[in-house]
């Protein structure tokens, strides 16, 4: 594949790499690092994506097990190997409703609470991939996905209530 | 926020993400992004060096003990080199092919946790058996490299070889001991315990 191709795939699929490393890394500086190693994971192995998948899913497989290698070695990430100043994918305006800031915000702390396999089951999720599609990338069961999304809805439902209860009396 | 709530809000954030989010081509372009080759792993490159120098040392040593094979006893030391040397080569070349294997950037996420913490399960099995030979490796080496570099013939003192060996044996078995405990053991329990957990979340 040819730069030019390899930029407009990146440029088409920025959000799912700009999603993944603001799950996996809350410091802006492990996710500049973790965004470079994405980018050059993508660049050496995009000559051997088929089309068997969208996409979409290919980088999502791609970004997510880059992600998880760096979550694992995130002390040893030391070593640039590609030397790119500042994140290549920056968000051109930075105004955002502050209700949706809120509501962003809270979701990605209780993302932050899941392990990393449940933060990717949770994110493909979130981004309405098929069962199939999820299963397929995480290498589990369909049926599998659907008890663990479930049980991720259960415990949402628990740590808002929760919450919920503890600022109502903490108001009272 | 129930899950609705949750995936409506998503929703607007990735609309939002879409209208706002840009990516810095020239950066891309002056980057030294399209220099990189697919690359070997680190682990893979450190044991095709341990190979090398393995097979290296080994014949070197053996060609050493040769050349003193008129002394039987040189002999058999260089013979036990040999054998250890075969199978430190061996687990080598068990290593490199287990590293092979893994295929980085095509598996599903689970199978390739599993795939990484398997190896790296097999790999630490195979470093224990390589530690626990060491001192026997070293203590044959003594007598070949003391009559080749000094002359000396440790057979004919056997007080100075016991003492030599002895010193040696301990302090490589303490090493070895010390290495297991704190460097494989911990390791080996965290690939177990990743196995174990990948596992449970694959069937649950």
């Amino acid at each position: 594949m040819d730069k030019e191709r390899f930029i407009s795939t990146i440029k088409d699929n920025q959000r799912i790499i700009h999603k993944v490393c603001n799950t996996y890394c809350r410091n802006q500086e492990h996710r500049k690092d973790l965004e470079q190693e994405i980018l050059e994971q993508l660049w050496k192995s995009m000559h051997r994506f088929d089309g068997r998948v969208k996409v979409s899913t290919w980088i999502y497989q791609v970004a997510l097990n880059t992600a998880f290698l760096f979550y694992r070695n995130e002390s040893k990430h030391q070593q640039k190997k590609v030397s790119i100043d500042d994140s290549v994918i920056t968000i051109a305006d930075k105004t955002i409703d502050p209700e949706l800031e809120r509501r962003v915000a809270k979701l990605y702390r209780f993302i932050d609470t899941l392990d990393e396999l449940d933060k990717a089951l949770m994110l493909l999720y979130l981004d309405s991939c098929k069962h199939k599609d999820i299963a397929g990338i995480l290498g589990i069961s369909e049926t599998n996905v659907a008890t663990k999304i479930s049980r991720i809805k259960a415990k949402m439902k628990k740590e808002f209530s929760h919450k919920q209860t503890i600022s109502h009396y903490g108001n009272g | 926020m129930e899950m609705d709530d949750m995936k409506y809000t998503w929703e607007q954030y990735d609309q939002h993400l879409s209208q706002r989010l840009q990516v810095d081509e020239e950066k891309i372009r002056n980057s030294n992004l399209f220099e990189t080759q697919e690359q070997m792993e680190y682990p893979l490159v450190s044991e095709k060096v341990d190979l090398c120098g393995n097979i290296l040392v080994t014949t070197i040593l053996l060609a050493l003990a040769l050349r003193l094979a008129d002394d039987l006893r040189y002999l058999a030391l260089g013979l036990i080199i040999a054998a250890i040397g075969v199978i430190y080569a061996t687990l080598s070349l068990k290593k490199i092919k287990l590293l092979k294997r893994i295929n980085y950037f095509h598996s599903p996420i689970v199978k390739l946790q599993l795939e990484l913490a398997s190896t790296k399960r097999s790999i630490l099995r195979m470093r224990k058996l390589e530690m626990a030979l060491f001192p026997l490796y070293l203590t044959s080496l003594i007598p070949i490299t003391a009559a080749t570099f000094r002359g000396a013939d440790l057979f004919q003192d056997t007080t100075i070889f016991i003492a030599q060996a002895a010193g040696a044996l301990i302090l490589a078995s303490l090493g070895v001991f010390l290495i297991y405990k704190y460097l494989y053991d911990k390791r080996f329990k965290k690939a177990e315990e990743m196995i174990s957990r990948l596992k449970e979340f694959e069937q649950e």
